[in-house]
């Protein structure tokens, strides 16, 4: 008889290790994105001086966050 | 002739391009249920990636996104911010949602849920927040349109009558095409707004200060230098509180992609792979923002003291020696901006209210051809509700909109729930959702009584998961077969 898992499934049965791999090393690119543009890690940013490329520094860190989700996306599509 | 003039037949053209794209969609689906909702499942990568970014960016991105720079400065970073991981659950739950929604029929978030939890209580508590959230949204970009024309028109176009005749040809697509007369304009309308928004973003500085860098940094040296500092300021000049800022991307991201509208887009895709493609690709519509945001900060300095701060754009349009052409392509832009939202939200709030609202109270089973007539009367009957909110009536919309996010998230919890977390029950995700969505309204509507400055929309999710969790797992779960079909319908890495 089929028993039923109490914790949360990600992963199917039979799903190699390579491909778990990359998607919780892609999680783990989002959990960072997410961390990072909120408090506290988004304060360490918050002065907007020197500008980063004629942005202010958190504008520039959270395009760079965008930038960074938009890679591991590419990546993880490519891979798939 | 006079440059209004000029400025209203530019968008008037838009307006008849628009129609007349969407008119001509309707050829290509099938006059079904499913291909008025979900366009026969057969959206390409490229009208998904529009339809998907131009209804997320509404009115909001041209008139309120720049009035939020102009006037708090770095909060307006956090709609930058959210987007940027907010769609992501989408490449994950968005795939498994379509191959079931195949496989079973479904063109609605709520029937997938109501489907996994075998709940029908809980199809009809989504269909009420689901439409319940998009006529604020809804009335919010009808208030938009009606207000850039009547502005451009120098007054000759009253707000009432401006937003009658976008939302007229709105509607009327809507009726005739259904889902897929939202993707061939939202498709034009993106396009639209992504020129108009580079060009205005990179224009403005380099007109008003020699750049974006100099711009900055005059902004910086200036008395509203401390807007620039994160997390900005509030309305009132005050610095932001970095819990109500944290908390608000928290709950915008965790709600972005529920919103039922986007949602519902996953059944429209071709494949797996199309969806996914585009949810790689939201990223680069979610950088138009940048532009957004640098035409608001061009009028810090230049234009200060204008109210209301959302009619920064407008404004700097009339100061700005544009040609009238310009003015016209400008103005024509923040309607797409407003259109490209409206339309999908009309659309998905409709077919929502009759296909989880009224089919599942009904004793006898509605045709496929009556519900595709009810869903066209419900999307004349919502118009017209939100026609009414946007023109007749005093209700503070955006507290109503700011209000529905925290809903609207609630959803999130469920949804993962549903193809992650096989213990998860029909009573535990009822109870849930509406602790969720109870706890939510009832912080919303007395704020002093939060024992912490965030989100409201935060003590519901944390409501949401005590509850949907505990009471799981004392309640019967689903039979296996049905848990396959949503934890391991098809390995994801076969999946195409």
């Amino acid at each position: 008889m089929d028993t039923l898992p109490k914790g949360p499934v990600f992963f199917v049965p039979g799903t190699s290790k390579a491909y778990r791999l990359r998607r919780l090393l892609f999680l783990g690119v989002i959990t960072a994105a997410a961390v990072a543009l909120i408090w506290p890690a988004y304060a360490l940013v918050a002065r907007p001086l020197p500008l980063v490329l004629g942005l202010p520094v958190p504008l520039a860190w959270i395009v760079a966050w965008l930038l960074i989700v938009m890679g591991a996306l590419v990546l993880l599509y490519r891979s798939e | 002739m006079e440059p209004w003039l000029v400025t209203v037949l530019v968008c008037g053209a838009y307006l008849g391009l628009s129609l007349g794209m969407g008119i001509a969609s309707r050829r290509t689906v099938t006059g079904t249920v499913a291909g008025y909702v979900a366009a026969d499942r057969s959206m390409n990568v490229l009208v998904l990636y529009f339809v998907l970014g131009a209804s997320v960016f509404s009115s909001f991105a041209f008139l309120g996104g720049p009035g939020w720079a102009y006037s708090r400065g770095a909060a307006a970073f956090y709609i930058l911010a959210y987007g940027a991981v907010g769609m992501v659950p989408l490449y994950f739950i968005g795939p498994r949602a379509r191959r079931v929604g195949a496989r079973l029929n479904f063109v609605t978030q709520a029937e997938l849920l109501v489907h996994r939890f075998a709940n029908r209580p809980l199809g009809i508590v989504l269909a009420i927040v689901s439409v319940a959230a998009c006529i604020p949204y809804l009335t919010l970009q009808m208030k938009g349109a009606g207000y850039i024309l009547s502005v451009i028109s120098e007054g000759l176009i009253p707000e009432w009558a401006g937003a009658l005749v976008t939302y007229g040809v709105v509607m009327t697509y809507v009726l005739t095409s259904g889902v897929m007369g939202v993707g061939w304009t939202n498709t034009f309308q993106g396009i639209f707004m992504l020129v108009v928004a580079w060009f205005m973003g990179l224009y403005l500085p380099w007109k008003l200060y020699g750049g974006v860098g100099p711009m900055f940094t005059k902004i910086a040296a200036s008395d509203f230098g401390a807007m620039l500092t994160a997390p900005g300021v509030t309305t009132s000049g005050e610095p932001w509180n970095w819990w109500a800022y944290s908390s608000a991307i928290i709950v915008s991201a965790m709600g972005l992609s529920m919103w039922p509208h986007l949602f519902m887009k996953s059944y429209a895709a071709k494949s797996d792979r199309a969806l996914r493609l585009t949810v790689v690709l939201y990223p680069t519509f979610q950088l138009f923002l940048v532009p957004i945001l640098l035409i608001g900060f061009a009028g810090v300095i230049a234009y200060p003291n204008v109210a209301p701060a959302d009619t920064i754009v407008p404004y700097i349009l009339t100061q700005i020696e544009f040609p009238a052409l310009i003015v016209g392509l400008v103005c024509a832009g923040t309607l797409a901006a407003s259109m490209s939202t409206g339309d999908a939200l009309l659309h998905a709030a409709a077919s929502i209210g009759i296909r989880d609202g009224l089919a599942p109270l009904v004793s006898h089973s509605i045709s496929d051809r009556q519900q595709r007539s009810y869903i066209r009367i419900l999307v004349v009957v919502l118009g017209a509700v939100s026609y009414y909110f946007a023109v007749a009536s005093d209700v503070s919309l955006v507290a109503l909109l700011l209000g529905s996010y925290g809903a609207v998230a609630q959803i999130f919890p469920l949804m993962f729930a549903a193809f992650y977390w096989p213990r998860a029950t029909g009573v535990g995700a009822l109870s849930g959702l509406l602790a969720g969505i109870l706890v939510s309204v009832f912080f919303l509507l007395v704020p002093e009584l939060r024992p912490f400055p965030i989100h409201e929309g935060v003590f519901g999710l944390v409501a949401n998961i005590v509850v949907l969790t505990v009471i799981s797992l004392y309640t019967r779960p689903e039979p296996m077969e049905k848990l396959r079909l949503y934890t391991g319908i098809e390995s994801d890495a076969q999946s195409g």
